[in-house]
């Protein structure tokens, strides 16, 4: 699971892996603005467990997910009056103790509801990006 | 409001878990609060990162990283990021929006069989 990973031409294959799931997931997140992590994830569940490769890939998507926020503010398509307006309070009041409830509860949740959750998760934002 | 920040809450804890909120917040926005659609995808994105730097804490005290290969992955994709933000704005998002989320319903299928068949026929 944890084989060593070198920049050299033995791990050409592997690397053109990486490269194109990791330039995918960049090209995902900045153009939906979402759902780049999906990518990352099938990248990196051969080198980690369940667990570790969900939050592996939220590792990965958040400077993503950060930078796309940057230029889309610099862009025009991130209003300052969505950015600073009252409405995403209460909801940034959640995010912390939510935040914090879900990377807890990762290690407490069975596999197999986690994976349910993920799939079920899957299935509906793919059917609301189709079909609406 | 402290609806609202019950509903963020139960969204985030699943962004904190890492397997993504499924756009659950801009649903809430744009059908209960009556938000553009535009609008509540940006604030989905800023919540998105509140709750995903939340949980960062607790992922980085308990988790095993593949640490190499997460940097190269990292690194491959921030310019994937700027040419997605290009593509963005000079693309109609609609088009690639559909193409995604057909292969979205094809993972969560895959995953559901997965699911089905190590836990009914193993």
């Amino acid at each position: 699971m944890n084989r060593s990973f070198r920049i050299s031409p033995h791990n050409a294959a592997e690397l053109l892996l990486l490269a194109v799931a990791g330039f995918g997931a960049g090209l995902v997140n900045g153009l939906l603005g979402t759902g780049g992590g999906i990518l990352l994830l099938f990248a990196l569940r051969r080198y980690a467990k369940a667990q570790d490769a969900f939050a592996s890939a939220l590792m990965c998507i958040l400077p993503l997910s950060a930078l796309s926020a940057v230029l889309y503010y610099f862009g025009g398509t991130l209003p300052s009056d969505v950015l600073f307006s009252a409405d995403i309070l209460p909801y940034l009041l959640g995010a912390i103790p939510g935040g914090l409830l879900g990377a807890y509860l990762l290690d407490r949740m069975k596999l197999t509801v986690l994976q349910l959750l993920f799939a079920a998760l899957l299935l509906f934002s793919g059917w609301r990006m189709a079909f609406s | 409001m402290f609806f609202d920040s019950l509903i963020g809450m139960a969204v985030a804890s699943l962004a904190g878990m890492g397997i993504g909120g499924g756009g659950l917040l801009v649903i809430w926005l744009v059908l209960a609060r009556h938000l553009p659609s535009q609008g509540a995808q940006g604030i989905n994105l800023i919540f998105f990162l509140v709750s995903a730097a939340a949980s960062l804490p607790i992922h980085l005290k308990k988790r095993t990283f593949p640490t190499r290969r997460l940097l190269f992955l990292t690194a491959a994709a921030i310019p994937g990021v700027f040419v997605g933000c290009h593509l963005a704005s000079v693309l109609s998002e609609n088009g690639a929006r559909r193409a995604f989320g057909y292969f979205l319903l094809l993972s969560g299928g895959m995953q559901l069989y997965r699911w089905t068949k190590t836990r009914f026929f193993s």
